[in-house]
């Protein structure tokens, strides 16, 4: 063993090394300490004087750590420094501070050159204590931070509204995935350019307008959920946005940015739109609804009433509309209903207003508009309904329009009273004959006020309960030499007071309200009596001649009645001729034919009546078992003047005589048509010229 | 000397490469009792370049940053040792080392020292295996932590010294990915003292 150097320090150099803040120890050549510093004995509590010449794994023989002892064989041998960290080596050596806890420490070994073959070493430890707390708390922290950036990262990310940040000089710093979406640019494009530039924004009241952003960097002021905006696309387009945008202030007041979220109500906006638009229209046709041209016809009452401004309105029911619904279906039907509202909407001027109010109604208010121009437009779309041509399966359907006219005077007293009185007189125009217009008068006698329109239905009810029904009987007289007595029979209404009330003034109301079934069960059952009558008194039975309506001849349960009726009263169903109408067979064809087929068996008769004013379809009239066709009154009315008229009388005629089918000419007012009937060789006439109707019980018979 | 490159012949490169393999041997060995892994070692490039040169000889696509350990060394002859790592696998070393499995952004100081000292080991390895072969002292300076520019770490002027000697050993590793680089950076006159001393060693 060689001896420890003599070599000592002085006290200059001992007072150096005794003032540092740091462990300092020397090792001679051979790992011996040569001396350590005030610092190494207080954190060791060991002194120098007690360790001197000692090895160092001798002083430190516990918890000496091979890494140190490797880096001083280093430094002695091979004279390279060394650097131990505190996180690869824990507690290299025991040192402990004043209360009793372990100093975290660093070493750096350094080789000491005494001459050129012979190195000491200089052991040089560092304090990391505070260091390694710091660190620590800082690890602490960042991860915390991470972790929250992270959180809010997510959470901004997944938010549906489109968030961006900017500093305090309006540059944009921060871009989630919506705005990236909203404005279809990337965040790498966005990131660091002014945000008015690449969100440019404008008011959608007023258009061009300071971005909003401006006045936050500048005031701080917020916006929240202001939908007042449209947010500009680079492509042009602009869409509404809802707009929040909020200052973003730091502890100490400072500004540190801006951030604006907005997103996208452009759909939200259109369904409201949508839904205003639907609850202001009507679905299948687009025109305005009832509700709405209720609000514009009262706004024009008011006009009326204040400005002495002069409106009218126009109440539209489509005639034989029924046929094509239910022969073609609904979806053919509401067709149908687009073109005639195109058809409507071609024939008006640009402030009129158009409406469906109902399945084959519509009204048209025509404001700034004198009556006499009213009534002409009305006509035009009348004239232009009938001129429409829908054809179907290769079938043409002729549609009427029957109209009521009403002008809007101020004196109403709301806009019910103006559509109630459009109504009423549409209402009177189809019990007219349809296809026409009927003004609107408070005079007029075919007028039915809407509440009495109403009241016909407790009028019909007790009528048909108090039977206060008469029949009278029309004769259909044998153009050609004498024949067996026909008569159809005609239904009058005999009101409480006594008064005889004619068949259009209640029919409507009765297939309004759903009595005609009952109507007609009625009728039957009289005729029924009336025969059964006839039958005990032996007189000669005469052909009587009922009218149907087409839901009693659609009707399976009318069916039944009628023939528990003819076996009630032993009728002689041969000498029974039902009428129907064109409309009413074909609207339900496969039922009203199961009818017929029915009623046939018993050999009733059946005679199609108004023959030539709806569809006049030979077709039709092949189908369908019929003994007589009557031909339309308007065609007979004007027959002596009229060419056209009577050539079509006379082909129906013809066709009629080659299918076997007897024609009866309705109308016959003189003797002068009846002298052309004759020449055209229709078999039956009927109307003033012949015989007024009468009671049916007054009829003499031989 | 035309040809810088020229200094060391086939000869000087096969010793150079054998003595740096000593060395590495036992610094990979400290390592992998460091990260319980396995460390494996490539074959020595050694050649004399440009310094400028010497980043896309360290990697194929050259990271910007570099973070790593400096020894400079002095005595017969006079050099930088460089273990170099890209930042993302120092802080991978780091991790394994330590094992620690939380990400991190970047090293903190204690960690820093970490990585000093895991280079301090590599590098005295190497130095002293040269300065024994050698039998020379070489005086090393104590290792410093880097984390600087790959351009500016190889970029001297545009003199002779700019010449460096490249000595390139890969170590990896295995189940983290993590490569390292060990380079000696030395100017021509240090390499002509190599030379020489490789010749005095070999007898030449």
């Amino acid at each position: 063993m060689q001896p420890p150097h003599k070599q000592q320090l002085d006290n200059s150099q001992t007072d150096i090394f005794n003032a540092c803040g740091f462990g300092i120890i020397v090792l001679d050549e051979f790992s011996r300490v040569l001396y350590w510093n005030n610092w190494v004995s207080k954190h060791t509590q060991l002194s120098l004087d007690n360790s001197k010449g000692k090895q160092l794994d001798e002083t430190f023989s516990i918890l000496i750590h091979a890494r140190l002892l490797q880096a001083v064989t280093d430094a002695l041998e091979h004279h390279l420094p060394s650097t131990l960290s505190h996180k690869l080596n824990n507690r290299m050596l025991p040192l402990n501070n004043k209360g009793g806890k372990d100093v975290e420490h660093n070493i750096k070994v350094f080789p000491l050159k005494k001459t050129k073959k012979i190195y000491h070493c200089l052991i040089e430890i560092t304090d990391i204590s505070a260091a390694v707390k710091r660190e620590k708390q800082l690890r602490e922290i960042s991860d915390q931070m991470r972790r929250e950036k992270e959180w809010a990262n997510v959470t901004l990310m997944s938010i549906a509204d489109a968030v961006i940040t900017t500093d305090h000089d309006g540059l944009i710093i921060s871009v989630n995935d919506k705005a990236e979406a909203l404005t279809g640019l990337t965040r790498n494009t966005m990131q660091g350019e002014k945000l008015t530039a690449i969100c440019p924004i404008a008011q959608a009241s007023i258009g061009a307008t300071a971005h909003p952003i401006i006045d936050c960097l500048k005031n701080r002021c917020s916006l929240t959920d202001t939908d007042n905006y449209h947010f500009l696309t680079a492509d042009g387009t602009a869409y509404a946005i809802s707009l929040s945008i909020a200052p973003i202030i730091d502890l100490d007041d400072s500004l540190l940015g801006v951030v604006m979220t907005f997103r996208d109500i452009t759909q939200s906006r259109n369904i409201s739109a949508q839904l205003n638009w639907q609850a202001e229209h009507d679905h299948l046709t687009g025109l305005l609804n009832r509700r709405v041209l209720e609000t514009k016809i009262e706004e024009h009452r008011l006009d009326a009433k204040n400005n002495h401004n002069c409106h009218n309105l126009l109440y539209i029911d489509l005639d034989q509309f029924k046929i094509v619904n239910d022969t073609c279906g609904h979806g053919i039907g509401d067709r149908l209903l687009k073109q005639i509202s195109n058809v409507f909407q071609e024939q008006l001027r640009k402030d009129d207003i158009l409406a469906r109010i109902g399945g084959d109604e519509f009204c048209v208010l025509l404001p700034m508009c004198p009556p006499e121009n009213a009534l002409s437009i009305a006509n035009t779309l009348r004239q232009a309904t009938l001129e429409h041509r829908f054809v179907h399966d290769n079938k043409p359907y002729m549609l009427g329009a029957s109209i009521g006219l009403t002008e809007i005077t101020g004196l109403e007293k709301n806009a019910a009273e103006i559509l109630s009185a459009a109504d009423s007189a549409c209402y009177s125009a189809k019990s007219l004959g349809r296809n026409r217009v009927q003004v609107h008068s408070i005079h007029d006698l075919n007028d039915e006020q809407p509440q009495q329109v109403m009241q016909w239905f407790s009028r019909l009810q007790s009528a048909l309960e108090e039977d206060r029904f008469v029949l009278y009987a029309q004769e259909i007289a044998c153009i050609h030499g004498q024949h067996a007595a026909h008569y159809e029979v005609l239904i009058r209404l005999l009101d409480q007071e006594g008064k005889l009330i004619p068949p259009n003034s209640f029919i409507p109301a009765a297939e309004r309200f759903n009595l005609m079934q009952s109507i007609d069960r009625w009728v039957l059952e009289k005729v029924c009596k009336y025969f059964s009558g006839l039958q005990k008194n032996n007189k000669k039975l005469p052909m009587i001649s009922i009218n149907l309506s087409g839901i009693s001849v659609g009707d399976k349960q009318f069916l039944q009645d009628t023939i528990a009726l003819f076996k009630q009263y032993n009728t002689p169903t041969e000498s029974i001729c039902f009428e129907i109408t064109e409309t009413a067979a074909i609207s339900n064809l496969k039922d009203a034919l199961t009818f017929m087929t029915e009623m046939k068996k018993r050999d009733c008769k059946f005679s199609l009546d108004d023959f030539g004013s709806g569809l006049s379809s030979f077709t039709y009239l092949k189908a369908l078992p019929v003994d007589y066709l009557k031909i339309d009154g308007h065609f007979i009315k004007n027959i002596t003047s009229d060419l056209v008229d009577k050539e079509f009388v006379d082909s129906i005629h013809k066709i009629a005589q080659v299918m076997g089918i007897k024609t009866i000419a309705e109308f016959v007012e003189n003797d002068q048509i009846l002298d052309i009937l004759r020449n055209i060789g229709v078999d039956y006439a009927q109307g003033y010229g012949i015989s007024k109707p009468t009671p049916l019980d007054s009829i003499e018979l031989q | 000397m035309n040809n810088p490159s020229a200094i060391l012949d086939d000869i000087h490169l096969d010793a150079l490469g054998e003595l740096l393999n000593i060395g590495m041997g036992a610094a990979t060995a400290s390592l992998s009792t460091m990260v319980r892994q396995e460390v494996l070692l490539s074959v020595p490039l050694i050649r004399v370049l440009a310094q400028q040169k010497v980043p896309r000889q360290l990697y194929d696509n050259p990271p910007s940053s570099i973070s790593g350990v400096r020894q400079s060394f002095n005595g017969e002859f006079s050099g930088d040792a460089l273990l170099l790592f890209t930042d993302e696998n120092s802080i991978s070393l780091v991790r394994a080392v330590l094992g620690e499995s939380l990400p991190l952004a970047q090293l903190s100081e204690m960690e820093e020292e970490a990585i000093t000292e895991i280079g301090n080991i590599i590098l005295n390895a190497c130095i002293s295996s040269l300065a024994n072969v050698f039998q020379e002292h070489l005086n090393s300076d104590t290792p410093e932590y880097l984390h600087e520019d790959l351009s500016d770490l190889f970029s001297d002027g545009e003199q002779d010294s700019s010449f460096v000697l490249f000595l390139k050993m890969t170590f990896q590793i295995s189940e983290q990915d993590i490569t390292g680089h060990v380079t000696f950076v030395m100017d021509i006159d240090s390499i002509t003292k190599v030379r020489d001393q490789i010749n005095t060693m070999l007898g030449i």
